[in-house]
């Protein structure tokens, strides 16, 4: 009896395992598009309200999904503190806080830090190219993810169950 | 016991000038690179008290202007004894400072980038140049800044005091047209804008003797405008029209809020004069500055001669430096040229005050 418990036992952990796979690349997808969308706003706020950047990244925040929405107040909150911090550093700052919180890969990173540099630095023709081309890139990535994902989100869902069943029949 | 009071009162003073300094510090340095924060902080009170400009130029040294003197830094805030062995103000220092004073929202500051200079928290000016960009032979922005200036706004409450009596009727209480001739950096803004406080508040803090001032800053000096609310005390029935043309202004506020003073810095422009005009008209009190150095400088300059044959005015107000910064040198009855005051007053305002 004790043996069957644990046998669903390891058969429910690893498919969860497997799910939560699954599901990280659908997230991924999720939370690209989102960050495309959130500098479109961005864009809105900088180049047509010329909105301040502090007031900007608290109004999207407003808008904004889970993890990301936490990238914005970040990158504010060190902005506010006066400690003499760019919104460029400020910015990478908040990547590096609450990448553990996302689903993005380093190369997704890699884009928003890169983005960071020019980020509140320049006129508004600067701060559009740099808008643009990080959308454009993020739109890569959206695609890659979403191949990766019709690649593998069906995979980890069933490995994950197999997987389990396997350890228990070995153990067995 | 005299002693005592007297000592109190010292003690009181200090403790005040100290705030200020604390005050001032905390307001101007947020929009310093890291690095260049302590600059402020090896100096002696007295020094501080006196600091008029801080001036970064890419390539070359820090320097800060200290009334009439000028004083080469290390980064530390050390004192240089020659240009060459003060810290050099790198691209990288400008380009942060700019961020830093604009929250990092350059791209919001079009309008100053087109005027060079914005005003910070604390009514301080940021003034910039750099590599003009034109379009249709207009100024249409400014890149590659390589140099800024900070000047430091500072008020004297009460440096109006003196001339007060002298600036409206003692018999109806009504408000003279009043002109404050001064030359540059002379303390006439700070004099304005006590003049105008005074006004605002009731003279003496008479009810009947308090009137609604009508402010048109249109280089936000004096009341220190950010965001639209003045940094500076200018009263509590001063409404402040921030950044907008004199002329225009003047007009505006008459037909929207009421005033019974007018007040506006620095005029010398043609339709200044025409709107100077129109609100003597309007019954409307006018308090304004120019520069000069005395009357008889006014009457060789085209535009202005006018204002003064005609008698526009009742009250001439001549600035100097005879005393130090800050001095009144004459209260002239426009009329009669006949000068009020027995001698000329010193100025209570401290070396080192920007106009």
């Amino acid at each position: 009896m004790l043996k069957l418990a644990g046998a669903a036992l390891i058969v429910f952990a690893c498919s969860s395992f497997g799910f939560y796979m699954a599901n990280r690349f659908k997230l991924r997808s999720l939370q690209l598009r989102a960050l495309r969308s959130l500098l479109n706003l961005l864009e809105t706020e900088m180049i047509y309200t010329s909105t301040p950047l502090p007031v900007a990244l608290e109004k999207i925040a407003r808008h904004s999904v889970e993890p990301l929405d936490m990238l914005l107040l970040k990158t504010r909150e060190e902005l506010l503190k006066g400690d003499g911090v760019t919104a460029g550093e400020a910015w990478q700052k908040a990547v590096d806080d609450v990448k553990k919180l996302t689903c993005l890969d380093e190369e997704d990173l890699g884009i928003l830090r890169e983005f960071g540099v020019g980020l509140g630095g320049s006129e508004k023709s600067e701060q559009i190219k740099n808008l643009e081309l990080t959308k454009e890139l993020l739109k890569q990535q959206e695609w890659k993810a979403e191949q990766r994902r019709q690649q593998n989100e069906r995979m980890w869902r069933t490995m994950g169950f197999l997987a389990g069943l396997a350890i228990v029949l070995i153990m067995i | 016991m005299a002693a005592f009071v007297f000592s109190k009162k010292t003690e009181l003073a200090l403790s005040s000038a100290k705030a200020e300094l604390e005050k001032l510090k905390a307001e101007i340095v947020p929009i310093l690179p890291a690095h260049l924060r302590r600059i402020l902080d090896n100096l002696m009170p007295w020094q501080v008290e006196q600091v008029e400009e801080i001036r970064l130029r890419e390539g070359r040294p820090l320097l800060l202007r200290l009334g009439n003197t000028e004083m080469p830094l290390k980064a530390e805030g050390i004192p240089a004894e020659t240009l060459g062995e003060a810290y050099h103000v790198t691209k990288e220092d400008l380009q942060r400072a700019l961020q830093l004073l604009s929250q990092s929202s350059i791209y919001a500051l079009e309008e100053e980038m087109r005027n060079g200079y914005i005003t910070i928290p604390g009514g301080h000016r940021v003034g910039f140049v750099g590599e003009a960009v034109l379009e249709q032979g207009k100024v249409k922005t400014l890149k590659n800044i390589s140099s800024l200036n900070i000047r430091l706004a500072r008020e004297v409450i009460g440096c109006a005091d003196s001339v007060m009596p002298y600036l409206y009727d003692p018999k109806s209480g009504k408000p003279y047209h009043t002109l404050i001739i001064s030359p540059p950096r002379c303390g006439k803004t700070t004099l304005l804008r006590d003049i105008v406080r005074q006004f605002s508040e009731g003279i003496a803090g008479a009810f009947h003797l308090a009137f609604n001032v009508g402010l048109v800053d249109e280089r936000s000096e004096i009341a220190g405008c950010y965001l639209g609310r003045p940094q500076k005390n200018v009263g509590p029935r001063t409404d402040v029209l921030d950044g907008c043309p004199k002329a225009q202004g003047m007009v505006m506020l008459v037909r929207s809020m009421s005033p019974q003073i007018v007040a506006t810095d620095e005029i010398g422009r043609l339709e200044d004069v025409a709107a100077l005009e129109e609100m003597l008209n309007a019954g409307v009190a006018v308090i304004t500055t120019v520069h000069g150095n005395n009357l008889n400088d006014l009457e060789r300059r085209p535009i202005l001669k006018n204002l003064i044959t005609q008698d526009f005015f009742e009250r001439y107000v001549l600035l100097g430096r005879t005393y130090g910064v800050g001095t009144i040198e004459a209260v002239l009855d426009a009329r009669t040229k006949e000068n009020l005051l027995a001698k000329p007053i010193p100025g209570n305002l401290k070396e080192g005050v920007a106009c």
